[in-house]
């Protein structure tokens, strides 16, 4: 209870800060377009690392071995990936149309019918995003803090709401930054003691080759195609996931993208540590008898009980950073979809920093309600989260941007489409084969749906429109 | 519209609807080609940049790192049995190994952002 106390006062002075500093729609947006790569990159890697790495990544390597690490095998490259795809562009338009959010730029460029389909799918799957990290918030609180899960869940996330309520992204870029360095610190010193408490990662290994070698083969007990579309769903997901690429729209000048991938790459891969070393370790120690858990997530918390309390309050803490960091940019985004981006697109002036404010706080209290009642584990939840978007928004973000002829109908269509095969696939998740994941069969199928109402639509030069001058004085906050 | 803009239009949604297509195939029919998928999607993802710019150290970098990828993965696919050579192949080939050298590539191809750019989509 005194961590959270100290929490919700941590949390109060942010936003007392950011309240003081957050005067127009740019700054609570954007958070003012003012940030250089490295404060980007480790904000943007603090918000793209959630709970799911800390709790749900160890316990998935408990069952799944060496197969669960292709969900982040990916990382050293998705940094360049995204600049190199999407963000050249996106800093070429945030600069040229002055927009303030992923989907204020679907809008320029597709016009209103994409931008409110885009705020819909945004809206949606940032509460769903978030109630992932509200159900980590529960397991954490259970786990490391001795309170109950929704005391738990509830606040981390009004902590966090407050922050995000009052100072918008100029409180959350700021905290982003500090839980970032916080977690990449704190995951690596969890994962040399877990694997110091196993004997050393030679020993480790050497237990896990004896008792459960399946775990240690290239694809674990995942089967190959299931590793090599997690693969691929984790490595073209970055596209599309909205709270990556809102931190392109707070960089100061298209310059930045220049060490951006390596800022990314370097906070990303020592945040990733914790998945490979105490997923490693926790799995040696249960194949000796040292420990033993009831589910997956039980993994991380048992670990860090055998190493002591210093180890159970330092994991708290950075799940509770990561946990908090993520959320941050999914209810500024939700809190713009709603209050911005569908009044635009409905042709009405969009709403204010002070509607933005209760929007967040009602975000907040959805994705609460949504997360503590979930049965699912954290692992799977957060594939799915990650699936939605990668199917309703991939196709728009790299086919749509960069190819002249897309169409907004055509935007509009893939979106919905994308989502909407990501949904009902979901729903048989179990009975799919193993290389279809939801959110890459959708994102396929609305690729080609992009495509063929493209080419089936007249020119896109008389449908997406320029953006106008109301969007751009909007936009700057005036 | 220039030549470059021109290419792009139709290369893009040629490129795109191949693999969308080859995915949803391989994933429900053929699923022991998904590793020729895992190579290729990413690359071609990096390679949308070249509808910007193309300058030709632009293009090695991603082949290098479509040869990189090729290899890792059939490594990996090599070293699926039980055993720590999976894990360490992983680990060093897929993880370690590109860790500093892909944003580095980066890194080295964004100093020729500046030559001339295909013409924008977008009206100003």
């Amino acid at each position: 209870m005194t961590v959270l106390a100290i929490l919700l006062l941590l949390a109060a002075a942010v936003a007392w800060w950011g309240a003081r500093r957050t005067g127009s729609a740019g700054d609570y947006f954007a958070a003012g377009q003012r940030a250089g790569a490295w404060l980007v990159g480790i904000a943007g890697t603090a918000a793209a690392v959630s709970a799911f790495t800390f709790v749900g990544g160890p316990g998935l390597f408990l069952v799944a071995g060496a197969g669960s690490l292709w969900i982040i095998l990916s990382a050293p490259l998705t940094g360049a990936l995204q600049c190199w795809a999407v963000g050249e562009r996106v800093c070429e338009m945030v600069q040229r149309h002055r927009v303030l959010t992923p989907t204020e730029l679907i809008g320029a460029r597709f016009g209103r019918a994409a931008q409110a389909v885009g705020a819909l799918v945004v809206a949606a799957g940032c509460v769903a995003s978030g109630a992932v990290q509200a159900k980590a918030a529960a397991v954490l609180g259970e786990a490391f803090l001795g309170v109950s899960g929704a005391t738990a869940a509830i606040a981390a996330m009004l902590a966090t709401t407050l922050y995000v309520a009052a100072g918008g992204m100029r409180a959350g870029l700021l905290a982003d930054a500090v839980q970032g360095g916080v977690m990449a610190v704190v995951a690596l010193v969890l994962a040399a003691a877990a694997l110091a408490a196993a004997g050393g990662p030679a020993a480790a290994l050497a237990t896990l080759e004896r008792t459960r070698p399946e775990l240690l083969g290239a694809f674990g007990t995942v089967p190959p195609p299931r590793a090599l579309a997690w693969y691929l769903l984790f490595c073209l997901g970055t596209l599309a996931q909205p709270h990556y690429i809102q931190k392109f729209f707070f960089l100061r000048s298209p310059g930045e993208l220049r060490r951006l991938p390596a800022v990314l790459t370097g906070a990303l891969a020592a945040m990733l540590a914790v998945w490979l070393g105490v997923g490693v370790a926790g799995a040696a120690l249960i194949a000796d008898g040292r420990l033993s858990v009831a589910r997956p997530d039980e993994l991380t918390p048992a670990v860090m009980r055998l190493l002591g309390p210093w180890a159970v309050l330092l994991a708290g803490i950075a799940v509770l950073a990561a946990l908090m960091s993520t959320t941050a940019s999914f209810l500024n985004l939700a809190a713009a979809a709603l209050t911005r981006d569908l009044p635009a697109s409905l042709g009405r002036t969009p709403g204010s920093v002070a509607a933005a404010r209760v929007a967040t706080v009602a975000v907040g209290a959805a994705a609460v309600l949504l997360g503590v009642q979930s049965e699912r584990t954290i692992a799977i939840l957060g594939v799915a989260g990650w699936g939605f978007f990668t199917a309703a928004l991939l196709p728009v973000f790299t086919v749509g941007l960069a190819w002249p002829r897309t169409t907004g109908a055509a935007a509009a269509a893939a979106m919905t489409t994308g989502a909407a095969v990501d949904l009902a696939l979901e729903a048989y998740r179990a009975q799919l084969s193993p290389g279809l994941e939801p959110g890459l069969a959708g994102a396929a199928l609305a690729t080609l749906v992009l495509i063929a109402v493209s080419l089936a639509s007249r020119s896109p030069s008389s449908d997406h429109g320029p953006l106008t001058t109301d969007h751009a004085s909007h936009a700057l906050g005036s | 519209v220039d030549t470059a803009t021109g290419r792009a239009s139709a290369l893009i949604p040629a490129a795109s609807a191949v693999i969308a297509a080859g995915y949803l195939l391989t994933a429900l029919v053929l699923p022991a080609l998904l590793p020729v998928l895992a190579a290729v999607a990413p690359v071609a993802a990096c390679a949308l940049v070249l509808a910007r710019r193309r300058p030709l150290r632009l293009v090695a970098a991603l082949v290098a790192l479509f040869a990189w990828l090729c290899t890792a993965l059939a490594g990996s696919l090599l070293a699926a049995q039980g055993g720590t050579g999976g894990l360490a192949w992983l680990a060093a080939v897929l993880f370690l190994l590109p860790l500093a050298i892909v944003p580095w590539l980066y890194s080295a191809t964004f100093l020729s952002n500046h030559e001339p750019r295909t013409t924008n989509h977008l009206p100003p």
